[in-house]
């Protein structure tokens, strides 16, 4: 029988909570007092996450599988590579420059989402920063990082 | 009363303070319709040239910016599922199906209809009731407050989520993510395990982004992916990528019919959000955000909440913008702003030599009725922009998915970046967009979890003052009356909604 959401919820919230109780209360907030509030919001979080648990038992213990969401399916990794993808944009910014990088970076998040024409990518890809440097960089003087080229 | 109305009038009907209301509600709009770039950031940048302004030219510039600003915000929402400015979020959630649906037409002027009856309804009961509510007002103090809060957040989260444990989690994450940064007694930091930029805290454009922008293009992405491989089995060559909406103009289209029926939601929301509106510092999102949900709970067709109701659009927009003529009670009354805009244009008052306080209806009366009038009238200009501005912007709906998707990336980053011209916040943004794309998959319900956070400082705050100012007596809450009535509003309001849901349910 599979693991229902019920039971990985309530496991995950109740692991952030002890991390919350043993280690981050205690190493991160200075004084009884100062640790009331979060500490409050601890305890009731992991009494809320008990509860959850005990659903996931009830609804096991019924032979109902209840919902599952699997992390490591084909479609949840390919759509999560957008974030190591946006690391790197980010990264470059700073480098390189935020309306270069941006050019480049429209181009291959096109290309990834699926667009094959080679004159709409063109355009797009210039005219968005473009649209971007007119309102922001020169309308409202926003400054941008300029890194090595623009 | 009526004299001083009068004497406003004739100072307001000059075309030139006419002119700068427009100019305000247009510039804007257009910063509304810029994710990231909010109303806020438009007083900012505009306020040190009201100086070169007459006094009410000046805050009229400033006033028709925020009513501008506040429509503006729900248009991006509508068409990306980005909200413009914050208290947009609540609009996402049936504008942007509406959108999918190829009815963005119809959602856009549905929220411009209901934002402007909603404003104008409510600087008609700041028109006439500044004076006595004021005096209600200001016997709030920080047990008050604490019951409002819980008395928001208890019934969010139990009417916001088909789960009311799930929605209790959505509430406590919110308001745990407010913990971090500097304890607002001790001035000390904590949680943010030695990363610097966390010192104030999460700042909320980068969260709002990640969360509800960032976050729906992994999902959509997602979905698509799933199409397309269960099309590879079936050998379909079908476009995934393609725009789903529909080019019938029909359905663009809002009949009078389609509005008369959101008639009484926008009122009720008017009611709820100018009730809001009246205290300070609670805001537009949770004016929102309830209206949103009482208009669930009273619609007849609740199930359609979520997938492109027009009650769920009139309710988020009239709640939302409800809020904006009460929220100036306090400013005029007692001095104090009623959140960050309010706060800008009391720094706009004060330029011009006025002091907003309780005297300041007595020594400026007919100034005061006179930017009261400018308020009412921006109405009209925010009527008649929004009608077209929305007709050219409505055309954005048409492009394809690899445009929107590429657009909301970029806009995502620019709009963490713009607010403190920090990277940092752009990396925050992602963070958020994964754990909101995480929370959706567990049904968590992300809006929640954001007012939450916008509340959570304000609770701690008010929670430790009320303890302070009663020796550390937690029967403080329950011998004050207002406090004690919100109180037991909360456990009514939790009763009569469960029972709802669970008869929901049954039926």
């Amino acid at each position: 029988m599979q693991v229902n959401d019920e039971l990985k919820l309530g496991s995950i919230i109740l692991a952030c909570c002890c991390f919350m109780w043993f280690y981050a209360i205690p190493n991160q907030i200075k004084g009884p007092q100062a640790s009331l509030y979060p500490q409050s919001l601890t305890i009731v979080m992991s009494i809320i996450s008990c509860l959850i648990l005990i659903k996931g038992v009830r609804l096991r213990k019924n032979g109902e599988d209840g919902e599952n969401w699997t992390f490591f399916n084909q479609a949840t990794l390919r759509s999560l590579i957008v974030v190591p993808m946006m690391v790197v944009y980010v990264l470059l910014i700073e480098m390189v420059g935020f309306y270069a990088v941006t050019v480049a970076s429209v181009v291959v998040f096109m290309l990834y989402f699926g667009a094959r024409k080679p004159l709409s990518i063109c355009l797009f890809s210039i005219s968005l920063p473009l649209v971007i440097y007119l309102i922001i960089g020169k309308i409202l003087s926003f400054p941008f990082p300029a890194g090595v080229l623009f | 009363m009526f004299e001083q109305l009068m004497s406003g009038l004739t100072m307001v009907l000059i075309p030139e303070n006419l002119l700068w209301a427009a100019l305000g509600v247009t510039f804007g709009m257009i910063l509304g319709s810029i994710p990231g770039l909010t109303d806020n950031m438009g007083i900012v940048l505009l306020l040190p040239f009201t100086y070169y302004l007459g006094p009410i030219a000046g805050i009229a510039l400033l006033m028709g910016l925020t009513k501008g600003g506040n429509f503006g915000g729900s248009i991006p929402a509508i068409l990306f599922n980005i909200p413009g400015t914050p208290q947009a979020m609540v609009t996402c959630i049936d504008g942007h199906p509406l959108t999918r649906q190829g009815k963005s037409g119809k959602a856009l002027k549905q929220a411009l209809f209901s934002s402007v009856v909603a404003d104008a309804c409510s600087d008609l009961i700041l028109i006439f009731l500044a004076a006595p509510v004021a005096m209600i007002a200001l016997k709030i103090g920080p047990p008050e407050y604490t019951s409002i809060i819980i008395f928001s957040l208890i019934v969010i989260s139990v009417a916001a989520s088909e789960r009311p444990l799930r929605g209790l989690v959505a509430v406590l994450l919110g308001l745990l993510l407010g913990t971090v940064g500097t304890d607002p007694e001790f001035g000390s930091t904590r949680l943010i395990f030695g990363v610097i930029d966390l010192a104030d805290g999460f700042h909320i454009m980068p969260m709002v982004i990640g969360m509800l922008a960032f976050s729906e293009v992994l999902l959509q992405l997602e979905k698509q992916i799933v199409t397309r491989l269960q099309q590879m089995h079936s050998d379909s060559q079908e476009n995934l990528f393609d725009e789903e909406t529909s080019g019938d103009p029909a359905n663009h289209r809002l009949s009078w019919q389609e509005f008369k029926g959101t008639l009484p939601t926008i009122f009720r929301s008017t009611g709820i959000g100018a009730s809001i509106g009246i205290i300070p510092g609670i805001g537009t999102t949770v004016g929102s955000y309830l209206s949103y949900i009482m208009a669930k709970q009273y619609s007849r067709h609740p199930e359609k909440f979520g997938h492109g109701a027009l009650e769920g659009v009139a309710a988020a927009e009239a709640g939302n913008n409800a809020v904006n003529g009460p929220n100036l009670i306090p400013l005029v009354t007692l001095g104090i702003p009623g959140n960050l805009a309010a706060a800008l244009i009391m720094g706009g008052f004060m330029m011009k030599g006025l002091v907003p306080g309780p005297t300041f209806m007595q020594t400026n009366g007919d100034m005061l009725y006179a930017l009261f009038l400018v308020l009412l009238l921006s109405n009209f200009f925010t009527l008649v922009i929004g009608y077209f501005y929305i007709k050219r912007v409505r055309k954005v709906t048409a492009i394809p998915k690899f445009y929107l998707f590429t657009g909301i990336i970029v806009f995502s980053v620019v709009g963490s970046y713009v607010s403190y011209a920090s990277l940092f916040d752009v990396y925050m943004m992602l963070i958020f967009g994964v754990l909101g794309y995480a929370l959706t998959k567990f049904k968590i319900n992300l809006p929640t979890v954001i007012v939450a956070f916008f509340l959570g400082p304000m609770l701690e705050s008010k929670f430790r003052q009320s303890l302070s100012i009663s020796g550390d007596d937690a029967t403080v809450f329950l011998t004050k009356p207002i406090s004690l009535t919100f109180l037991v509003l909360t456990v009514a309001a939790v009763f009569f909604l469960l029972k709802r849901k669970k008869k929901l349910m049954t039926d």
